[in-house]
């Protein structure tokens, strides 16, 4: 029987599907009987789905600019 | 919030993200393969292209590694690097990959220069620490995940300040967490990709993603908490 921070420790694994059939069984049985973890897994999912939105690094006109003057310096 | 609602919400929420992927990787294949014949030929408009398309993706990468005030400078460097080695270039990987391989060894290189080192401590250690004083020594939970009042990532995504208090978060992890964690989470990325960007081992990639997710998810239950990051 797995215990709450063996599910912890493997919950990104069990929600990339990267562990055997017996491995996902004995996870799932834990989550049946243990209602902490199972809040735990609802809401680690949910942070993670929030978490790709967040802003990616913006860029300026300038900083292009920067790019390509550099490289046109190089070829003359 | 129903439980109900809540998986709805994770379900569509996170079809989206797939098709959203799916459509990327196959828009950066038409870009690249409409490009790179061009490149090669050393056309300037196409190259201008690829700086604006890459840049972005190449600034979040160095960020993560080098920290703010330094990544656009490390951004440049890596161009001239690419400019200088793109003849060579024998496409054995999409193009984008391997620009962000080279920003990830200027990037390091950089930190090496710098007298800091990328912090591979982070991946040694006990699992369980990343929690600390959540559990008792049988392992199971003294300290509980607490209910949150919003838990579906639509209802997260709308409390902007929490949003703030995330990316705040995130760009305190060490440098290597940070950079797994954008290239897989923020550029879609598998895991093989990465490992090819970073030159690091999958099981390297995957505790260190963990860790990020962990760190993030802890950040956001106690904004939940307390109203305060």
């Amino acid at each position: 029987m797995l215990k709450c921070h063996q599910i912890v420790d493997q919950s990104s694994d069990y929600l990339e599907h990267d562990m055997s059939f017996r491995q996902r069984l004995q996870f799932r049985m834990h989550l049946l009987m243990c209602h902490n973890c199972r809040r735990f897994i609802r809401q680690f999912k949910a942070a993670i789905q929030m978490t790709k939105s967040l802003s990616k690094a913006a860029v300026s006109q300038a900083q292009l600019d920067v790019v390509r003057r550099r490289i046109e310096a190089l070829d003359e | 919030m129903n439980v109900g609602r809540v998986r709805a919400s994770y379900a569509i929420f996170s079809l989206g993200l797939v098709i959203e992927t799916y459509q990327k990787n196959s828009q950066t294949e038409a870009f690249e393969a409409d490009l790179l014949p061009m490149l090669i030929q050393g056309d300037k408009a196409s190259f201008n292209r690829m700086v604006e398309a890459y840049y972005g993706p190449m600034l979040g990468l160095a960020r993560s590694i080098v920290g703010m005030a330094i990544a656009d400078e490390v951004v440049q460097e890596a161009w001239l690097s690419m400019y200088k080695a793109l003849p060579s270039f024998e496409g054995r990987s999409s193009l984008k990959t391997w620009i962000l391989r080279i920003t990830a060894n200027e990037a390091k290189s950089r930190l090496r220069r710098e007298s800091r080192h990328v912090s591979l401590d982070a991946i040694t250690g006990g699992e369980t620490d990343m929690m600390p004083g959540r559990f008792q020594d049988n392992g199971h939970w003294s300290v509980p995940p607490s209910a949150w009042h919003d838990e579906g990532p639509d209802a997260l995504l709308t409390n902007l300040e929490m949003g703030d208090c995330i990316q705040y978060s995130l760009n305190r992890l060490p440098e290597l967490q940070q950079a797994v964690f954008t290239l897989k989470e923020l550029e879609g990325y598998s895991f093989e990709e990465l490992c090819n960007i970073l030159e690091i081992s999958a099981s390297n990639a995957r505790v260190l993603l963990h860790r990020a997710r962990i760190c993030l998810y802890s950040k956001i239950e106690h904004f939940q908490e307390s109203g305060e990051c």
